[in-house]
């Protein structure tokens, strides 16, 4: 597992991360925030491209930085293109296969598994000025994967991919997780995140502002109540028995006046009473949605 | 493209140990040049001068006793030191040398910077050391073609035609000669060659730079000797200090009366330590931190 402990990186006097600790854990986590807030300086740190300035970077108790061993276990996606133009994606996975210590023919058969797991197989053998930004990202990603490493980390693999590619991909990077490697995914498509983890990292100028499952990030939000959509027959009666609840802050009608939005200062709490409330009471609940706690709304509260 | 099975199984083949992981490098540099036709020529160029050595070694083992050549094959030059520090140290070589260091060592590290394809090299399990050696690697091994090894096919010949062994034991400083002058010449250039291009992001900018030092420095120095008259200002020209190193190898004087080889032996030596030094510092500099990768 990565540890990273109070790890600060300044570029000069520009804070690229700072005092960031985290521990990235099996399965895919989504690595959110805005331009400059630091994502690729962390995958840089975490790729041992980087030295931290202060803190650590430890891969189960070893450092990464200038430590072979540790790079080892590690696949990196780099944001930027970074490729032998004139090799073709088979040949460019196969040498970096090589380099990680693959055997001629075992590196040959590997980049032809990573780059069919990328949805690749028959366009690898193009030379890579030839291809597209879509099937760059790809070879990319086969990169990452040849030599089986237990920590994945992609900065923005999703790039430029069309939609079917970006569906493959959301899946490959899924069932990475679920094999038991710790991916962590850097990107700016809020639903894209979303369809691979609900585990989220998120940087904000240089510090971690939240890290955890999204409704549990949703629900230390304080500051803002959680909204709620209601529909139900009996909307009246219901909402003169909820604004009388402690966690509930506002009941607002809307529509046809069969339509709730509640907001709700402690999300456990509501959902507790309001299904002690069903259980006693018929109220005709058509629709129960929560409006704001995806990761969109957790993505604008705290950042925008 | 070869099929195979569906699903993504986990490796669990053999790895290759980390001390070897430099091999692909290697080849991976060496391996373009020898496809291109002009740089083939280029080396044979380079070979041209120990064809000469050994058709040297042919006249005076195989035609030295004929009564009609007798006479002119006694003028020639006769396989030693003399002629290896010659061969070595003549501008023709160093020449060549210099073309093929720029030819090859200028993108060495620069072209892997500007392609941002060294963070690749050094996300992997490959450590800089590796690295350096990989790519040092790949111009040293040109470079053999101007310094040791024309000199054991010359010594090859010399005792296959000869039949004597024991010329191996009289010009014994001719193989530990050549092999310390390719040890402090040309691998110190290599040094040299990586620390500059890790400073540079254009290959081009590197050649040129590595030119303007090598040819434009004794032009320099020339100027300044002729204000001066004071053999020291050599000091700095590679150029001037790699054929006194030849001559200083070999134990041969070759060059009676060139002013820049008037130096003492020990500023030569001096030299090619503080530039191999002054390289590695650069390097560790800039490797270290991966202030390289900026």
């Amino acid at each position: 597992m990565i540890r990273v402990q109070n790890a600060s990186r300044w570029y000069g006097l520009v804070v690229g991360i700072n005092r960031v600790s985290l521990d990235l854990e099996p399965g895919v986590t989504g690595l959110l925030g805005v331009n400059g807030a630091g994502k690729s300086t962390l995958l840089n740190l975490m790729a041992g491209l980087l030295k931290p300035t202060a803190g650590s970077v430890t891969l189960d108790g070893e450092p990464i930085f200038a430590h072979p061993r540790a790079l080892a276990r590690i696949g990196y996606c780099p944001g930027a293109d970074r490729f032998w133009e004139d090799m073709t994606g088979l040949e460019f996975v196969t040498f970096l296969g090589r380099l990680s210590g693959l055997t001629a023919a075992a590196a040959k058969e590997r980049a032809g598994r990573a780059l069919q797991e990328v949805a690749l197989g028959d366009e690898g053998g193009k030379r890579i000025r030839a291809m597209s930004k879509g099937m760059r990202q790809k070879v990319k990603m086969a990169q990452a994967l040849v030599h089986d490493p237990q920590i994945l980390l992609l900065d923005e693999p999703l790039n430029g991919m069309d939609p079917p590619s970006r569906a493959h991909a959301i899946a490959a990077i899924k069932r990475w997780g679920e094999e038991g490697r710790c991916v962590l995914v850097s990107s700016h498509l809020l639903h894209e995140v979303e369809a691979m983890t609900s585990r989220i990292l998120l940087l904000h100028y240089g510090r971690v502002l939240a890290s955890g499952e999204v409704p549990q990030v949703r629900e230390a939000i304080a500051s803002r109540p959680l909204k709620v959509f209601l529909r139900c027959a009996d909307a009246r009666t219901l909402a003169s028995v909820l604004i009388a609840w402690p966690t509930v802050a506002s009941v607002t009608f809307a529509g046809d006046g069969r339509n709730l939005t509640v907001e709700v200062s402690d999300a456990s709490d509501f959902r507790a009473r309001l299904g002690a409330l069903l259980a006693e009471r018929e109220v005709g609940l058509e629709i129960l949605n929560p409006l704001d706690d995806n990761l969109a709304a957790v993505f604008s509260y705290l950042v925008a | 493209m070869p099929v195979f099975e569906q699903g993504y199984a986990p490796y669990d083949g053999p790895r290759r140990p980390l001390s070897k992981r430099w091999w692909p490098v290697f080849r991976e540099e060496v391996q373009p040049y020898l496809r291109k036709r002009r740089f083939l020529f280029l080396l044979i160029l380079a070979l041209l001068p120990w064809a000469w050595g050994i058709l040297l070694t042919f006249f005076h083992t195989q035609l030295g006793d004929s009564e009609n050549v007798k006479a002119f094959i006694a003028e020639l030059p006769k396989v030693d030191e003399s002629l290896v520090a010659v061969l070595l140290g003549n501008f023709y070589n160093l020449f060549l040398l210099t073309i093929v260091s720029i030819w090859v060592g200028s993108g060495l590290v620069a072209r892997d910077r500007r392609d941002g394809t060294l963070a690749v090299f050094l996300g992997r399990a490959l450590g800089p050391l590796q690295y350096l050696w990989a790519k040092g690697a790949a111009l040293g091994f040109f470079l053999l073609i101007f310094s040791l090894l024309p000199v054991l096919v010359l010594v090859i010949f010399q005792v296959g035609l000869t039949g004597q062994p024991a010329w191996l034991w009289e010009h014994a400083r001719v193989l530990w000669g050549s092999a310390l002058f390719t040890l402090l010449g040309p691998f110190t250039l290599v040094l040299f060659l990586l620390a500059l291009s890790s400073m540079g992001r254009s290959p081009r900018l590197v050649g040129l730079t590595f030119f303007g030092i090598v040819f434009l420095g004794p032009a320099a120095c020339g100027i300044l000797y002729a204000i001066t008259r004071s053999p020291l200002v050599w000091f700095p020209s590679i150029f001037t200090q790699l054929k006194a190193l030849a001559e200083l190898c070999l134990g041969a004087e070759v060059h009676p009366g060139e002013p820049g080889l008037a130096l003492p032996p020990a500023a030569t030596l001096l030299f090619f330590a503080l530039l191999a030094a002054s390289s590695v510092l650069v390097l560790a500099a800039r490797f270290r931190g991966r202030a390289v990768l900026k």
